[in-house]
């Protein structure tokens, strides 16, 4: 019973220990709840129960324009204003379907791919970028040079593996944390832009 | 029960390295500073944060502790690791490994059952984008590790050792 007290005691102690020092640690460096996306759920496909007509003959038949000034965002200028985003944790209001992507693409629309860069060299939506969270966690250099990018102002569309995939949502908040704003997550993603005929290609990036 | 002779002394004092070796890894990869220079990093332990909420780490309805259960959970490891090091508190340090590996292997498990994509940020970014079951195969390794030390103790070359004293000291401490 004594030596049972004793480990439990000590049991304790380690986690008296942690848990004082996180305590502290966390006071000093809190972690903004507004940054977090707390719905932990597979994220719902929207639009594509809409969007069949436009599937089944879409018009892509053009490639997709460079983003010229009417492309910029100009027309919904409320987009452009660099207010910070609102923490809306349960919703999310930019989430787009296919039909809205695609008419997003045909006005040459920036889509990002933010799967890993062996899903993206293996196939991606035409003309995309890749930036990946992988890509963020080891600062690749490119990074800065596609920041200049999308800081253009164009309309961004981000997409990854689907619906239950959260990799867009995350890169979105991280854009929105650098100002970038007018961006949409495509959250049928590549799967479904596949599966729809559209513009795909396939290598890295140019 | 301990493990006896120059042989299992070895063994146990490798195996308490190697789980502090993980332990402050995890903790430094969870706790280190984001990159001042890349903007679209964010802090690990935001990452971290997200990553608890994902896996459902916590109950849905408190999952407005994740922002700090992603600062205890580092500094359990660390405690740990060094506890581990020091081969003191050798089986209670055990113990909490056994207990924390058990709930994390569990928890990949349930995440992997609902088909929820997901990175466990585990080792931080080192383990990014690896398969799920490889985690699981780690932190089951992991728990039987734990599992060895709770039983055998920490070994000749340990804190708790030189603490014991006296030869009957030492026996009870190895109880």
């Amino acid at each position: 019973m004594h030596h049972a007290g004793r480990f439990l005691m000590r049991v304790l102690a380690l986690g008296m220990i942690a848990f004082g020092i996180a305590t502290v640690h966390a006071m000093l460096r809190p972690i903004n709840p507004a940054m977090l996306d707390f719905k932990g759920a597979p994220l719902p496909t929207q639009g594509t129960d809409t969007s069949h007509e436009q599937v089944e003959n879409p018009d892509v038949s053009a490639p997709p324009v460079d983003p010229g000034p009417s492309a910029a965002g100009g027309e919904s200028p409320e987009r452009s204003a660099t207010t910070p985003p609102s923490p809306q944790p349960e919703a999310h209001p930019d989430d787009i379907g296919l039909e809205k992507a695609l008419e997003l693409f045909n006005m040459g629309a920036i889509f990002v791919d933010a799967r890993s860069k062996e899903e993206y060299e293996a196939g991606h939506i035409q003309g995309a970028i890749s930036l990946s969270l992988e890509a963020i966690a080891r600062s690749d250099p490119s990074i800065g040079g596609k920041l200049d990018l999308l800081r253009a102002g164009f309309p961004i569309v981000i997409y990854c593996k689907g619906a239950d995939c959260t990799d867009s949502h995350d890169l979105k908040r991280r854009l929105e944390g650098v100002g970038i704003t007018n961006m949409k997550v495509f959250t049928g993603g590549f799967p479904e832009w596949q599966r729809a005929g559209l513009l795909v290609e396939t290598g890295p990036e140019p | 029960m301990s493990v006896r002779g120059p042989v299992g002394s070895i063994a146990l004092l490798v195996i308490r390295l190697l789980l502090a070796g993980v332990f402050a890894l995890a903790a430094w990869e969870k706790l280190k500073p984001a990159d001042p220079a890349n903007p679209l990093q964010v802090p690990p332990t935001q990452e971290f944060a997200q990553a608890i909420i994902k896996l459902q780490a916590i109950p849905a309805g408190e999952s407005f502790l994740a922002p700090y259960f992603a600062y205890v959970v580092p500094w359990t490891e660390a405690v740990l690791a060094v506890a581990l090091v020091l081969g003191l508190w050798t089986r209670a340090a055990a113990f909490v490994t056994a207990a924390m590996y058990a709930y994390f292997t569990w928890l990949i498990v349930a995440a992997i059952g609902r088909g929820t994509d997901f990175d466990c940020y585990c080792l931080g970014s080192l383990m990014r984008g690896w398969n799920p079951w490889a985690h699981v195969a780690i932190d089951a390794v992991a728990f039987v590790f734990a599992l060895i030390l709770l039983i055998g103790g920490g070994g000749n070359v340990a804190a708790d050792r030189l603490a014991g004293g006296s030869p009957r000291k030492r026996a009870e401490a190895d109880e």
